[in-house]
């Protein structure tokens, strides 16, 4: 295999397959809480805390690939995020899509211009920090595979334990808190997978692209079945596949980054699940 | 037919910021079929949160069985308003049902074919079991409301809290829920309700709570449902549309 593709692409195809499988397991949950607006605010909400990290990273002279603190970055600075999006609905008579819309543009628009400041004075290798908006497995290390890998079979186990208390949540809360799962907990428990995925993801799908591993693989596999379960089965194999495929692609064509060809593959995957079940009659 | 399933002693409680229900006592039969009857806006579901140890009380006590709701959850089952659920969520009639199980079974417990064979017996005693397979998004109103029911059933609680069980569906499926009620109160089950036909009181109920932000009558239909406590609880302006056979 490893001869056939060369052994980085092998390596980003390994990230990607699990990683894909986990974002879309995960991404059941999240598209069923109706949680993928928040997911984007999150995602977008990385960018500051990105490139600060990046900055941290070269002022201690740190080797330019350290994802370790930029990724730290990253989760703290989406964190904020989530916590001024909560500040702003407690606070104020703004509703959630207000809330969010405006941390997604602002935290987004902050993180452009640390970019843009960062390029001008030039420092380090900022080519990678390009890597976290875009997506791009070309310099996928060992250790990023490893680290992606361990995180999303931690995930997908999260799932599986808690597959029915995150059910009873997402369709009966109250219900749900009666059977001994509290509502603040299992909301906790969605939005803190939503956020691991969305991190792990920055280097394969890269920012701006990877609420899609946690949407449209979701969607796709909604139109196929008639159960959580099974939904987020299909979810998590038709997000593996699509990251899979993509690497792939966008390995053969260097030019073409990762994130952009995995969302267009899980797009037609999606369109054509949507003509053939209206087809057969099967939409549910 | 002893003790009281629930005791309220001046009960208030704030709801998003406002006091939804003020000084409120009652105590609620064993055993019984109760209503809580109130005007909009009254604090009737604020009340069941309360019941059910969801939210912060300001004063007072509530006690079901003797202890605090928190701690008698594992005992209580609630049926929410049809409304407040996405009926287009991925789940069949069986799959419900088996949720009523999710305490009993904890994280990782196999569902075992005892488990299954109780989620069929829930069905069967609320006259569902044809639909086991069918997708919740296809069922009406009155279907929707028996499911619910069934998983209320297998929980087995002795406390059973409903929000508008008949809202919203048809006659002949209000019947069935009726008798699934009553049977379940002749089996030594507890249930409140909330209630908005005053024409119906009668007829269904053992006991009444009047709910107007604080209660303003409680105790058996009989006594209690009078003419002059509805007014009290309703204003006299809306009496006539809202009397019926009351």
């Amino acid at each position: 295999m490893t001869e056939l593709i060369g052994y980085n692409t092998a390596l980003a195809l390994v990230g990607a397959l699990l990683f894909g499988f986990s974002s879309g397991h995960v991404g059941a949950f999240v598209y069923l809480r109706k949680a993928s607006l928040l997911s984007d605010s999150l995602a977008h909400a990385t960018l500051p805390g990105l490139i600060i990290g990046f900055l941290v990273s070269t002022f201690f002279g740190m080797e330019e690939k350290n994802s370790w603190v930029l990724l730290l970055g990253a989760g703290i600075s989406a964190l904020f995020g989530v916590v001024v999006i909560q500040w702003i609905m407690t606070r104020t008579k703004l509703g959630f899509d207000t809330a969010i819309a405006a941390v997604l543009s602002v935290f987004f628009g902050l993180g452009i211009v640390l970019l843009t400041g960062v390029q001008s004075v030039s420092v380090g290798q900022q080519a990678g920090l390009e890597d976290y908006i875009l997506g791009s497995v070309s310099g996928m290390l060992f250790q990023d595979v490893f680290f992606i890998g361990l995180v999303s079979i931690i995930c997908s186990a999260a799932v599986v334990v808690y597959r029915r208390p995150l059910t009873a949540f997402i369709f009966d809360p109250v219900s749900g808190e009666m059977a001994g799962y509290a509502q603040h907990r299992m909301s906790f428990l969605l939005s803190l997978l939503a956020l691991v995925i969305t991190i792990i993801g920055l280097k394969i799908v890269g920012l701006i692209l990877v609420v899609a591993m946690l949407t449209i693989p979701a969607a796709t596999a909604r139109l196929w079945t008639t159960g959580v379960w099974s939904m987020s089965l299909l979810s998590a194999f038709f997000g593996s596949a699509s990251a899979g495929t993509g690497v792939i692609i966008s390995a053969l064509f260097p030019s073409l980054p990762s994130g952009a060809v995995i969302v267009i593959i899980m797009f037609i995957a999606l369109g054509l699940s949507i003509v053939v079940t209206n087809l057969r009659g099967s939409n549910v | 037919m002893s003790a009281d399933a629930i005791s309220v002693t001046e009960l208030t409680v704030d709801y998003d910021g406002v006091t939804a229900i003020k000084d409120v006592d009652f105590a609620v039969r064993a055993e019984k079929l109760t209503a809580i009857v109130g005007p909009n806006g009254a604090g009737k579901s604020t009340l069941i949160k309360a019941l059910l140890g969801l939210i912060p009380t300001r004063t007072g006590s509530i006690s079901c069985f003797g202890t605090l709701p928190k701690q008698y959850r594992k005992n209580i089952s609630y049926v929410p308003q049809r409304a407040q659920i996405d009926w287009e969520f991925p789940a069949n009639v069986f799959d419900v049902v088996a949720m009523g199980l999710y305490g009993e079974l904890g994280l990782l417990r196999r569902f075992s074919s005892a488990h299954k064979d109780r989620v069929h017996s829930a069905l069967m005693d609320v006259d569902m079991a044809d639909f086991a397979a069918r997708q919740i998004s296809q069922l009406s109103g009155g279907q929707q409301q028996r499911v619910f029911l069934a998983r209320s059933i297998i929980q087995d609680a002795e406390l059973i809290l409903l929000d508008e069980p008949f809202g919203g569906i048809d006659a002949k499926s209000e019947a069935v829920i009726v008798d699934i009620l009553r049977s379940q109160k002749q089996n030594g089950k507890s249930i409140v309700a909330v209630h908005h036909d005053l024409s119906t009181v009668k007829d269904y109920f053992d006991d009444i709570i009047l709910l107007n932000k604080t209660v303003t009558a409680f105790g058996p239909v009989n006594d209690v449902f009078t003419k002059s406590n509805i007014e009290k609880t309703y204003g006299v302006s809306n009496l006539d549309f809202l009397t019926g056979r009351g």
